[in-house]
């Protein structure tokens, strides 16, 4: 066997009895959040770093995922397993609006837009009282069945989190391979060369778009039924610059970089505010922020960029003395 | 609605206009000269409210005096910000562009709640609460001032862009970076300046905000969406823009809250925002193309 199937192996074995060593609630949230905001960032980093469509407006689809599947539970006792779904079908028909008004916009224009977006249905959840309860937030009862998607242990939890971490992870390694992932990354890299090559621009960023819509709907309904209870703060900008955090500081466009971001800020900022936070409130988002600060001006190629190295062999010297020789 | 009615809507929205207006000149000059869109500047506005704020309830000062502290001590800061973070932003991607002044925002905000927590607090000094009645209209006297100002900072900018030399050496590079270098401009040093400026005024502004509105870290969540939805309507980078987006935000936010419902008004003008990038991203009076621009 080669070195790296054992690196594999011991990574899936991590991810799979990792939370079983304790049964600590902290530590086992812990294991939870990561493999949750893993997925999203995962998602995000489908526009955000393949496409370079940097959102700000995440927040929009994770709301529109969570207050879907809970309405519908709640309303009609539709399993919030079908309810994930229909959040993610929502979530694609918003993303398909607001991407064909706004996906030709470049760079900050398309964060602001975005960001206004999100900003929208906050006011939206807050005002439709009869719809959404307004800021008095969204309650699930504590009613653990399978069907429900509601357990009592936090290692069910994990796992579906787990399952949807590796499914988005898998998306992503496939399509960074595909022929749809070339076309992303010539988009960001130069969208002017890329078009005149005969790449329909706004097919691909759409379809990117949706995708990723799709996707952090998913984990949207996920956190609804993990927390049971959220309200119109769920379509913050804080989580949409949150949910893009990650990946800029793993590794924006690489397949790992939005888990390992996350799997590095969350445990991170959680002991931040356990310790200090309750003395010094703020000291957690204060790191964040200087991390962005700090990551976006330094690395700005992400902590991948720095492990790789370490992890792939570099061509011999005498390699590289061949290439600069010719 | 009735004429008095509405006159009292319109003079109301004017002056709420003004005040949009003088939040975001600065906004709108960082980014017409050194392209950066300025996700702090929020934060910035807050810094503004709370020294203010500080100066009127521990110093006795009065709040209009204050101006001429907390504008000093913005520019300062914009000068520090600019040296420490904005510089080694320059040129770069979009997503460094971005992301360094969004990271700029948290840490701000997450600073103000640890040095001033959390509580919304305002200052109460008799000017607060004085009206002006003029027939049948009545106007607030901190926003008839902020409006006074507004109108001030932005024709005296106008007339120092125009026609003092700095105001030309700005100019020139905002239209072309390497052509001003040529031309013996000290470009880094025209940045720092243009940041600085932005940043008084932006404080400027936080300070003839603090006789009208509360403040609390998170003040200029509120204020910023505003700002971004004035500027892009106005046409980023135009000084004029900024003036006449206000205006017009003002007044539809003013009508908007009357005829629908004041909890639906931000949402009226967020689509007029996503409208606006729509139709014509480059705003009333930006220059075509300028949303279009990537860093180069």
């Amino acid at each position: 066997m080669k070195r790296s199937t054992y690196g594999w192996l011991a990574l899936a074995l991590l991810a799979l009895v990792g939370p079983l060593i304790t049964d600590n609630s902290f530590i086992r949230d812990m294991w939870v959040l990561v493999a949750m905001w893993g997925a999203v960032a995962t998602a995000w980093n489908l526009i955000g770093g393949y496409a370079g469509g940097l959102s700000l407006g995440h927040a929009a689809f994770f709301g529109i995922g969570a207050y879907t599947s809970s309405l519908l539970y709640t309303t009609f006792h539709i399993s919030p397993w079908l309810g994930a779904l229909a959040g993610g079908v929502l979530a694609m028909l918003s993303a398909l609006v607001i991407g064909l008004i706004t996906i030709r916009l470049r760079g900050p224009f398309f964060a602001l837009a975005t960001l206004a977006f999100a900003a929208i249905l906050g006011i939206a959840a807050t005002n439709l009282r009869w719809l959404t309860h307004g800021s008095e937030g969204m309650t699930i009862p504590f009613a653990p069945s399978m069907n429900n998607a509601i357990f009592a242990s936090k290692l069910d939890y994990y796992y579906i989190a787990l399952a949807l971490l590796m499914v988005f992870i898998a998306t992503t390694w496939w399509i960074a391979r595909s022929r749809f992932g070339y076309y992303l990354v010539a988009l960001r890299e130069n969208e002017d060369a890329a078009q005149a090559l005969g790449i329909d621009g706004l097919r691909v960023k759409l379809t990117a778009t949706l995708l990723s819509a799709f996707m952090t709907a998913l984990v949207g309904s996920f956190y609804a039924q993990y927390r049971l209870f959220f309200d119109p703060s769920i379509f913050a900008t804080s989580l949409s610059v949150q949910i893009a955090l990650f990946p800029i500081i793993g590794g924006l466009g690489t397949v790992w970089g939005p888990l390992i971001g996350a799997a590095i800020l969350v445990p991170l900022t959680a002991e931040l505010r356990s310790t200090l936070g309750s003395s010094v409130a703020g000291i957690d988002t204060f790191v964040y922020g200087t991390v962005l600060i700090l990551g976006i001006l330094f690395v700005p190629n992400g902590l991948v960029s720095v492990l790789r190295p370490l992890f792939v062999r570099r061509p011999r010297p005498a390699d590289q003395n061949v290439q600069a020789g010719t | 609605m009735t004429l008095a009615l509405f006159a009292q809507l319109l003079v109301a929205g004017v002056l709420l206009g003004g005040v949009y207006a003088l939040i975001s000149i600065g906004l709108t000059l960082i980014f017409g000269v050194m392209r950066v869109v300025n996700f702090a500047h929020g934060e910035l506005l807050m810094l503004g409210m709370y020294l203010s704020y500080y100066l009127v309830t521990a110093v006795h000062m009065n709040p209009y005096l204050a101006l001429v502290v907390v504008a000093p001590a913005l520019y300062l800061f914009g000068l520090l910000v600019e040296v420490t973070i904005i510089r080694s932003t320059i040129g770069r991607s979009d997503v460094v562009q971005v992301f360094a002044t969004v990271g700029l925002s948290i840490v701000l905000q997450a600073g103000a709640l640890m040095a001033f927590s959390a509580n919304v607090v305002g200052i109460n000094v008799p000017i607060t609460n004085a009206l002006v009645q003029l027939g049948p209209l009545s106007m607030g006297v901190p926003q008839l001032l902020a409006f006074a100002a507004a109108m001030l900072v932005a024709s005296g900018l106008f007339v120092f862009l125009r026609s003092t030399d700095i105001g030309r050496a700005i100019r020139a590079t905002a239209q072309d970076r390497s052509a001003a270098a040529l031309m013996g401009i000290n470009v880094a040093g025209i940045y720092r300046l243009t940041f600085g400026l932005g940043s008084a005024m932006t404080g400027l502004a936080g300070a003839l905000l603090m006789p009208i509105y509360s403040v609390s870290p998170t003040v200029g969540e509120q204020f910023v969406l505003i700002a971004f939805v004035v500027v892009v309507l106005g046409g980023l980078g135009s000084v004029t823009g900024a003036l006449v987006g206000g205006l017009l935000i003002g007044i539809v936010e003013t009508f908007s809250g009357f005829v629908i419902d004041p909890q639906w008004k931000q949402a009226v003008y967020f689509l007029i925002f996503l409208g606006v990038l729509v139709f014509r991203p480059a705003g009333l009076f930006g220059a075509r193309g300028s949303e279009e621009l990537s860093t180069s």
